[in-house]
This record gives C-alpha cells, sequence and structure tokens, in this order.
C-alpha cells in the first residue's frame, strides 16, 4: 500500500468552521506558509455547519453588552466551572468577527434602527445575534481555498507526529482507498470536532445524530495521545430537538411565541429558552413526548419560522414533516431528547487551552469544538481557529522543519495491517457501532455511578480487542470506521474515567450522580482533566479554576 | 444495488457526472460504472455525453465530454472504440452504441466548446520537456499545462502530431483536426519545435540537465524488416514511410498492382491508400487467419468494401525482380503464428506453393522501439525493472519519463493519451516532491463496477448508420466518413441503456443536503433515511 508524503509550515486536521477560519487566518498572515488542510469528507460542505446557522451564538456587541457581563453569563450557565481568559478574548474578539464576517458577504439582519437582532439564550443577557446565511460553510470554506490552503479530502487524522515532545505533523488515511497520508508540519491545529457520534439515538440508525455524525472525536484522542489534556469529559450532553429526526428548533420557535406543552397540554416552556431544566423534569417525570406548539401564532410569524427552518440551518426537515403529515398551523411537533454527545462548543468537553490556543504540547494548538472553551459554540469555533491561526503562525517562524521519524508512521502501518487482516473476522463493523454506542447509552450517560461506569471501562477492553481481531474490513471506507470506532470508544473511556472522579452531581442531567447526588462545591469547584500515560492508562486528575480575567480587562 | 430509498435519482435527468458522490460529507454514495466508461482507456464519461445528446442537450453534453478529453475531434474519428465492445447494448441486438461517432457529433457541432483550452492556473516556474508529438505527447501537454507548468514539445518531423499527422491516412483523420488540437495547446502556452530529432539536434544528456523533467513519447519506432532477400529491391516500400510521404505530400509512383505484406493497422492503411491513389489491383498477404488480423476490425471491413484482396494465412519467403520489372513474391503457407509459449514465431511450410507478382510491394509488419538515443543505462528492461515502471511511466532515471508506442509497441490512439495523461500525473508529482505511487488506481474508492444493469427500458431501435463517401469517389484527402446529423445522433442516443449511476452505497447519510444542492440538473433527491422518517 503506497504512501502520500506531504510538508507544511502548518497542517490543520479539520476543515469545517474552526479549521477554515484558520486556514485562511494563517495565510491572512502570511501568504508564504504552506498551510495543508486534512479533511476527512468534503471540504465545501464538511463539518457541524454543513450549510449555515440561524445565528451567531455569542457576541458581545459594543453599547450593548460586554466581554465581563459575557463571562459572569457563562459562568453562571457553566454552573461555575469556567475558566475566564479564554472565554473573555473569545467575547472580545466576537464583534470584530461579526464585521469580518458581514464584509464577506454573511447577512446579519438589523431593526430599522441599525441595530441587530438579539436574543435571550444564556442566563443573563442577549449574545444570540441572528445571521441568515445558508452558504455560511461555502464562504468560509472558498476563502481558504482562494488564499491557497492545500486541502487533502478525504482524509482522516490518526495520530500526531512528535519530535521530542513536540507536535511535528500528523498520520491519516484516505477513507475510500485505505491509503497511508502523511503530513510533516511545524505545527498542529486541530480542529477536528467533538464526538457527535457517541451515544445511538433513539431512531437507532447510526448517522441520525443532531450534530456532524462524522466527528468521532479523532481530535481528542489525537490530542490525548500526544499528551495535551483534555477536560469536561464527564460532561455529556443531550439536549430535546425534534423526535427522531435530532433537528433543532427551540430557540426558533420558543422565542417567537411558540409554547413547549407536555402530554397534560401544561406549558414547560414559553418566549425564554436558556433554562432546559423543567423540561429535562418533565421528562424524567414521564411527562413526555413534550410538543412544540405554534399554531396560536399570527400567519406571519409562522410563515417566518417556516422560512428560517425551511432554508438556513437543516432545510431537509421540511421533508420530514410533509412525510409526518405535520401542519405547523394545526400539529403540534414532538420533542424527545436526542444521542448523548461530547462537545467542546455545544458543551464543556475538549482539549484544555488557553487563550492563545495553546494545547501545552509545543506547536499544537487546538480550536473549536475539539477545545474546551466552555460553550463557545461557533463564535468559539471561529475567533479560537483565527487565534489558533496567528499563535501557529508567529511560532513556525522560529521553527526548524520537524525531523522525520518514520517508526511513528510504521507503528499506524502495523495496526492498519492488523485490522484489514484476514483472519476468522465475522463481525459486521455497523454492528459492532451500534452494541458499543447502545452500551456507552446504558453505561456512560447520566444517570450515572460508580458500579455502571466500572461495567463500561471492562466493555471498553472487549470492544478494543474485537475492532482489531473480529471485524472484516473489506476496504479503505470500512477500515476508516474502525479507526472511527476506536475513537468513540476512547472518548468514552475517558468521559467514563472523568466522572468516575467528579463524585458529586453538577449541570442537571449532563453529570447526574446516582450515588453522589448532591453538588460538592467543597472540592468539586474545579476542572476533572484526563491524561494519557505512555502506556495507554487513561487518569483523571483536579486543576483549579482561572477565575480572573485578564489583566486590564478591555483593551 | 442499495438504491432510491434513501438517494432518488431521476434516471431520466442524470447525467453520471459524480458531483453528488464528491460533495458528499459522509461519503455516503458511490457511482455504480458504466461498461463503456470502465472499458475507456481514458474512462471517459460516454454514458453522460451520450445520454445528454438524447436530451437534446448538445451544449452540456460537450462541456461533459470536454471535461475528459481535449481531443475529441481526432478521437472521435479514429479511435476504435473499446467501449462499443462492452457496451451493454450489445446483449440487447448485437449492436453496440456508437459512441464513436456521437463524440464526432459533438466535436463537430460544438467546436468552441470541444476545442476550448483548457484553464491555466498560477505559473509552477517548473519546465517540461516533451519529446515527441503524437497523441501521448500531445495528452501529456495539455494536462502538464493545465497545471502550471511550462511545457515544450519538439518533434522530429516537419509539423507535430506523430502518427496523427503522418501515419494516420487523411482520408480517416485530415491534417486540419491535429492542427487545430496544436493550435489549442499553442493558446495554452505550449511551445512546439519541429525539425528536432533524438539524437540528432536535441541530446538527451542535455535536456536531462536544463530541463526539470523530460517526457520521451516518439512513437513505435522504425519499421521491422522482413529479412528476407529481395527486400531493398526498388519497388519495395515500407509501409509507414508510404503513409508518412503521402500525408507530406509527396506521393511515390505505385504503379498499376501492389502487394501489401503485414496484417495490422498501418498494413490495412496502406492498401487503402494504394487503393484510392488509383492502384487498380491491391492484394494483401498476413500470417494470421482472417478473424485473427491485428488490425481493427472496421477498417478490414473498409479494405473489403473498397475491393482489397485479402490473402490470409501466408508467409513471404523472398521476394524476386521479374524481367519485366515487376516484383514476384514467393509465398508459403503459414501453419502457426505463435509457438507455444505464445510468441511471435510463425512456421511455414517448407515448400513456396504461390509466387504471384506486382508492381510493387509495400512491407508493413510491425515496429521496434528506438530507444538508441537513451542514455544507455535505461534503453531496455533490467535486472532492476522493465524500461518504464508500468503504474509510474518513470524510467530509472528519475526525471526521465517515458509514454505512447514507445513503451507498449504499437497500440492506438486513446491508449497513447491515456498514457500520456498517466506520465503527466507523474510529472507532475514528481515536480511538486509528492510521492508517485499512491492513489493511482483510477477507481480510487469510489465506483463499483460489477452490478446487474436494466435492459427493460431499452429502445427498439437499429444503430445508425453513418453516411460515407460511396466507393468511386474516394481520395487520399478527403474524409471517407461523415458526421451524423442532429435526428440521427439523438435518435442513436436514445439507444443507450443508461447503465451506470450513483447509489446510496454505504449508508452515512446524514441528510445535509450538498448532494442536491450541488447536482446541475437537479436529479438527486434526498429521502430521509427510512429509520428516521
Amino acid at each position: 500500500m503506497e504512501t502520500r508524503t506531504l510538508n507544511a509550515d502548518i497542517l490543520i486536521i479539520g476543515g469545517g468552521s474552526a479549521g477554515c477560519m484558520a486556514a485562511n487566518r494563517a495565510l491572512e498572515i502570511n501568504p508564504t506558509l504552506r498551510v495543508v488542510i486534512f479533511e476527512k469528507g468534503d471540504i465545501k460542505y464538511s463539518g457541524s455547519i454543513a450549510r449555515g446557522m440561524d445565528a451567531l451564538n455569542i457576541v458581545a456587541i459594543p453599547n450593548f453588552t460586554t466581554p465581563e457581563l459575557y463571562v459572569e453569563s457563562n459562568t453562571l450557565a457553566c454552573d461555575g466551572i469556567l475558566d475566564a481568559p479564554p472565554s473573555y478574548e473569545m467575547a472580545r474578539r466576537s464583534f470584530p468577527l461579526l464585521k469580518k464576517l458581514e464584509g464577506w458577504g454573511v447577512y446579519f439582519p438589523q431593526d430599522e434602527k441599525g441595530n441587530y437582532r438579539t436574543l435571550q439564550y444564556h442566563p443573563v443577557g442577549n449574545f444570540l445575534t441572528a445571521m441568515e446565511e445558508p452558504d455560511l460553510k461555502v464562504i468560509i470554506y472558498q476563502k481558504a481555498a482562494e488564499k491557497g490552503s492545500f486541502i487533502v479530502n478525504r482524509t482522516m487524522g490518526l495520530r500526531l507526529l512528535l519530535d521530542d515532545g513536540r507536535a511535528a505533523g500528523a498520520v491519516g488515511m484516505n477513507v475510500r482507498t485505505g491509503e497511508l497520508v502523511v503530513c510533516r508540519a511545524k505545527a498542529v491545529i486541530l480542529a477536528a470536532g467533538g464526538t457527535a457520534r457517541f451515544g445511538l439515538p433513539n431512531s437507532g440508525y447510526l448517522y441520525g445524530t443532531f450534530d456532524y455524525p462524522g466527528n468521532t472525536g479523532d481530535g481528542f484522542v489525537m490530542g490525548a495521545e500526544a499528551g495535551a489534556n483534555l477536560t469536561g469529559m464527564e460532561y455529556v450532553r443531550r439536549v430535546n430537538l425534534i423526535k427522531d429526526v435530532n433537528i433543532p428548533l427551540l430557540a426558533i420557535t420558543i422565542t417567537r411565541g411558540g409554547r413547549m406543552m407536555d402530554i397534560f397540554d401544561e406549558i414547560v416552556m414559553e418566549w425564554a429558552c436558556h433554562d432546559m431544566s423543567k423540561a429535562t423534569q418533565a421528562f424524567a417525570a414521564g411527562r413526555g413526548p413534550l410538543r412544540i406548539r405554534i399554531s396560536h401564532l399570527p400567519k406571519e410569524v409562522i410563515e417566518e419560522i417556516e422560512g428560517i427552518l425551511f432554508s438556513t440551518e437543516r432545510p431537509v426537515q421540511e421533508r420530514f414533516f410533509k412525510g409526518r403529515k405535520i401542519d405547523f398551523r394545526k400539529d403540534d411537533i414532538e420533542l424527545w431528547p436526542t444521542e448523548h454527545q461530547l462537545c467542546g462548543g455545544h458543551g464543556m468537553c475538549g482539549l484544555v487551552v488557553n487563550e492563545k490556543a495553546e494545547t501545552g504540547v509545543p506547536g499544537l494548538y487546538a480550536a473549536g469544538d475539539v477545545s474546551c472553551v466552555a460553550k463557545g459554540h461557533l463564535t468559539g469555533a471561529f475567533v479560537f481557529g483565527e487565534i489558533a491561526a496567528e499563535e501557529a503562525a508567529r511560532f513556525v517562524d522560529s521553527q526548524p522543519p520537524p525531523r522525520p521519524d518514520d517508526g511513528q508512521v510504521a507503528a499506524v502501518r502495523k495496526i492498519m495491517e492488523i485490522r484489514s487482516g484476514g483472519g476468522d473476522k465475522r463481525v459486521d463493523g455497523r454492528d459492532l457501532e451500534y452494541k458499543m454506542r447502545r452500551l456507552i447509552n446504558d453505561y456512560v450517560v447520566s444517570p450515572k455511578n460508580s458500579y455502571k461506569l466500572n461495567r463500561w471501562l471492562e466493555w471498553a477492553e472487549r470492544f478494543s480487542r474485537e475492532i482489531d481481531e473480529e471485524v472484516a474490513a473489506g476496504n479503505g471506507h470500512e477500515l476508516s470506521k474502525l479507526f472511527e470506532v476506536e475513537h468513540i470508544l476512547k472518548c468514552a473511556t475517558y468521559s467514563a474515567t472523568a466522572s468516575l472522579e467528579r463524585r458529586e452531581s453538577r449541570w442537571g442531567n449532563a453529570h447526574l450522580r446516582t450515588d453522589f447526588l448532591k453538588k460538592d462545591n467543597e472540592n468539586f469547584l474545579c476542572h476533572v482533566d484526563i491524561r494519557c500515560g505512555k502506556d495507554g492508562e487513561v487518569k483523571a486528575s483536579r486543576r483549579a479554576l482561572i477565575r480572573d480575567l485578564p489583566a486590564g480587562g478591555a483593551q | 444495488m442499495r438504491s432510491d430509498v434513501n438517494i432518488f435519482i431521476k434516471r431520466d435527468k442524470c447525467y453520471v457526472c459524480g458531483i453528488c458522490i464528491e460533495r458528499c460529507i459522509m461519503d455516503n454514495l458511490r457511482m455504480y460504472l458504466a461498461p463503456c466508461r470502465q472499458a475507456c482507456p481514458i474512462h471517459m464519461n460516454c454514458q453522460g455525453y451520450v445520454r445528454l445528446i438524447a436530451q437534446g442537450k448538445e451544449e452540456e453534453g460537450g462541456k461533459e465530454m470536454r471535461k475528459d478529453l481535449p481531443f475529441s475531434g481526432i478521437v472521435g474519428r479514429v479511435c476504435h472504440h473499446p467501449c462499443e465492445e462492452k457496451c451493454e447494448r450489445r446483449e440487447e441486438d448485437g449492436q453496440p452504441v456508437h459512441i464513436r461517432a456521437l463524440k464526432r457529433y459533438l466535436a463537430e457541432s460544438r467546436p468552441e466548446i470541444a476545442l476550448e483550452p483548457g484553464l491555466l492556473p498560477r505559473e509552477t516556474g517548473k519546465r517540461v520537456a516533451i519529446v515527441g508529438s503524437g497523441p501521448a505527447g500531445l495528452m501529456a501537454a495539455y494536462e502538464l499545462a493545465v497545471k502550471g507548468h511550462g511545457v515544450t514539445v519538439f518533434d522530429s518531423a516537419s509539423e507535430p502530431g506523430g502518427m496523427l499527422r503522418f501515419g494516420i491516412p487523411a482520408f480517416r483523420l485530415p491534417a486540419e483536426e491535429t492542427a487545430k488540437a496544436v493550435h489549442m495547446l499553442e493558446r495554452m502556452k505550449v511551445v512546439f519545435q519541429t525539425g528536432r530529432a533524438l539524437g540528432k539536434e536535441l541530446d538527451i544528456e542535455k535536456i536531462e540537465r536544463d530541463w526539470d523533467a523530460l517526457l520521451v513519447a516518439t512513437g513505435g519506432g522504425p519499421a521491422l524488416r522482413l529479412g528476407i532477400p529481395g527486400e531493398d529491391l526498388p519497388g519495395v516500400f515500407q509501409g509507414l514511410d508510404l503513409l508518412r510521404r503521402v500525408r507530406a505530400g509527396q506521393t511515390p509512383k505505385i504503379g498499376r498492382s501492389v502487394l501489401i505484406i503485414g496484417g495490422g493497422n498501418t498494413a490495412v492503411d496502406a492498401a487503402l491508400t494504394c487503393r484510392k491513389l488509383g492502384v487498380e489491383e491491391v492484394g494483401l498477404v498476413c500470417l494470421e487467419e482472417r478473424s485473427k488480423m491485428p488490425a481493427f476490425p472496421a477498417e478490414i471491413e473498409e479494405a473489403l468494401e473498397e475491393g482489397i484482396k485479402i490473402h490470409d494465412c501466408w508467409g513471404p519467403r523472398r521476394i524476386v525482380r521479374n524481367a519485366n520489372g515487376t516484383l514476384a513474391v514467393d509465398l508459403s503457407r503459414c501453419l502457426a503464428v505463435f509457438d507455444e509459449q505464445g510468441r511471435f514465431c510463425p512456421s511455414l511450410e517448407e515448400t513456396c506453393s504461390h509466387s504471384p507478382s506486382w508492381e510493387a510491394i509495400v512491407v508493413a509488419i510491425g515496429q521496434k522501439p528506438d530507444r538508441a538515443a537513451l542514455p544507455t543505462e535505461i534503453q531496455g528492461a533490467s535486472s532492476s525493472g522493465p524500461f518504464a515502471d508500468p503504474m509510474t511511466l518513470q524510467t530509472r532515471r528519475p526525471k526521465i519519463f517515458a509514454a505512447g508506442d514507445l513503451v507498449s509497441g504499437p497500440k492506438s490512439v486513446i491508449e497513447a493519451m491515456a498514457q500520456g495523461r498517466e506520465a503527466a500525473i507523474s510529472i507532475d508529482r514528481f515536480l511538486t516532491g509528492e510521492t508517485l505511487r499512491w492513489g493511482r488506481a483510477y477507481w480510487d474508492g469510489t465506483c463499483i463496477t460489477e452490478f446487474p444493469i436494466d435492459r427493460s427500458g431499452a429502445m427498439i431501435r437499429a444503430r445508425a448508420v453513418l453516411s460515407r463517401l460511396p466507393v468511386g469517389r474516394r481520395d487520399v484527402r478527403t474524409e471517407v466518413e461523415k458526421t451524423l446529423d442532429l435526428k440521427a445522433a439523438r435518435e442513436e442516443a436514445e439507444r443507450c441503456l443508461n447503465c451506470g449511476r450513483p447509489g446510496e452505497f454505504n449508508q452515512t447519510c446524514w441528510y445535509c443536503l450538498p448532494c442536491e444542492i450541488e447536482c446541475p440538473v437537479e436529479a438527486l433527491e434526498v429521502r430521509i433515511p427510512y429509520l428516521v422518517r
């Protein structure tokens, strides 16, 4: 099997929101840089955005909200578990980001007075800013491509290369042909997203997740195995979305007057949707499925809602409702909890980064859902994509090229040979994934307790062996799925290990321990980090919060 | 075949461009590749442009054809159409779709599309020398120019084109077609220098030093000699040389009768050329049985049509000059052409049972690649490998690549072009510092080649017959074959069974819709996966 070898100044793993912004920014700063992007799918539409988003989640608009207010608000939303500096830096750069996107043709609606339309999504402050751009991904991809990024599509990152502890590139594989792709680089930006394909969705369809199912925690695993720390892996998130099809609509409907009803037709939520606890309680008490009702709203508002839902983020839902014979003017929309995910943007999991997107491993940066700038959403991805690029561009200026170490590449090749090799392999890879993700649902997610979490660790060992020994991989595609499944498996182990360490309950359903039901601020008002030892052992530890804003506050 | 539950394809609109497969972010789709495309040496989307003609969309058809091939005017005339040999239509009524003629139809009716120069990117500053401007060299020149490299093409003859200009007869491929292709390349900044022969005006060691890479595509080489007495008598011509002289306007005098010795394309072309020059009696002898002659079947049919007499299973022993100046050829029956190991080793009867006389003889028994002007250590196969690596076409000197008949022996225009393309891919990677060998398999993991084909919708219609000049009106310079007209082309294209299609092979759909949005003809509809909807 042949290997493709590339060289780069900066290697970006993941061509989604963070990755494309990073590529563009790096080449803005220094057009002579050689920037290579590994993209698992096809970069024009890939990633969590695919088409567009109906809002930029966090913008601190001058004379309206401030970065300080955002940090205060998000600290509440994260129940105290937040490092202030990265969130502050993100909020500080959020308005210039909006202006930059506007300059690229992204449409942010304004009222007659020239104010942007904002909604409250956080405990305090209206930071969510309306954005109507179904072609958002295409726009940012074009920026990255026009500036001369070297894009390698259908390439999944498998392992980082290290040169004396410093990030020196990565080994990836072509997900169609199974061929190895090796890129040596002076700096690496991980932007591979979270673990969207984690727990099994209620539909049983492996790819029916609400977030991009191509994200299988590749970046979490690559970073951790290269020596970076993960944090917040015990925060396992699920939300309530349209039942079965797992598409969002809460913010769009509730903030326009829609009502969330339970089976007794009691109103659970109205007007504000930043506090989901009542909805969670209703489901837990068996008063679900909950329903969104908008039939009482004026005709124009219903049409406006249809316009947004059927065009921007997931336009396919129009087909879904038609197929289910649901007319918003007469019928309600059923809600149900989605599958669970691990995500730094939607949630609180990810590689530990400071306000410079540094991971602690020299030359290794992280941005977007793969990093923990807690609940940073799209703003975090865009802003930290740029920050990572700025820092990486500065870093590579002084760096010699990394030294090749074929031992690391050979080690990956060996694993590929084992997994593509013959032998008595009869298990279908899809079945293994189904079973594993079903057991994640059984053992890794809330309600948690030490019995369940330890059962997962036992199952993890078994699945790890089965991936190598029992599943047949007939082509590059099937082989890449084995690696994806391995990454999901490792993320589940990181999560279970972190959950065992956090002996309290916090964040509602994201970390509820039936054996430690109370919140314990005395012992656990801190981060729980995960570290991979050289021997592959996963260890948890606690780390103090950074509460203080950077000296000097606003600049 | 998994299809249409999740991704529904409107078969009457889809022209298998493959964009949906490229854009799917979950790699859900695969292309069930039509047999014609599998058989084509450059894997053209022939199903696509044929279907577009059937839909009345010649403009889109021309563009789809142009995506894969910048030389459709040439290929549409002279290709030996391996696609048609595998056309599924044969299973239906024994008559394949006239894919070659449809290609020519598009080239003729949309010349501005067919000969549109390729888009040039930023210049790389790298310079490639190509020696040989036949089909392999021209295709390589095109592929390297569209990558931004500086290309100069050398040729020993007075005009570029190689066999296209000086081998294939003008009544099959007019000189203007080759000139148009060359002109298109010149508009792409490719430089042509004629009158430069390797080993004379061109020194390969110097080119290797002065250029960043070098492609040698000098063709099948000089003619093979029979090695029999009398071969050098006056009146004995060499097939390739005869064709070249006729194309150069320097026709020699043949006489009233001529015997062609040989069973391949050059022999048949020489026979047809003599016939069109007015030679009354044209005969052809070959070692092989009629059905096993190496010449393309269509060309043999044409020869018979023009009254050329083919005498198969004969081998020449000697040529003798008669008192009246004619030449007698002693022929023995050929018992076998190949030995038990399949090597070319004709075995003739001892006696000469036939000795016809002719005013002229043309010997056209093959070519021998001439690598004498190449550095000695790479001239042939060695213990470390063949002359040119079969996958990358690189020789044992890393900067030197080879393509076309020089590598494979005399084959066909389209196979030479396919090699030219592969050599260009290798050279581009060599120049950009990439490894040569990854991802070279055409299928790149996206094609399914074995699948059931549905013939139930087949239109009942006979294959179109191309109109050709009546035998009596043919001459050496005028094209014999005419192109299809619009009505005939559409009716012929409607015979296509539309075998290939995209399909939801991997069941990883996230119903995000880029495939649907990117389809240029709205032929794809995403249906939410069954488990979810």
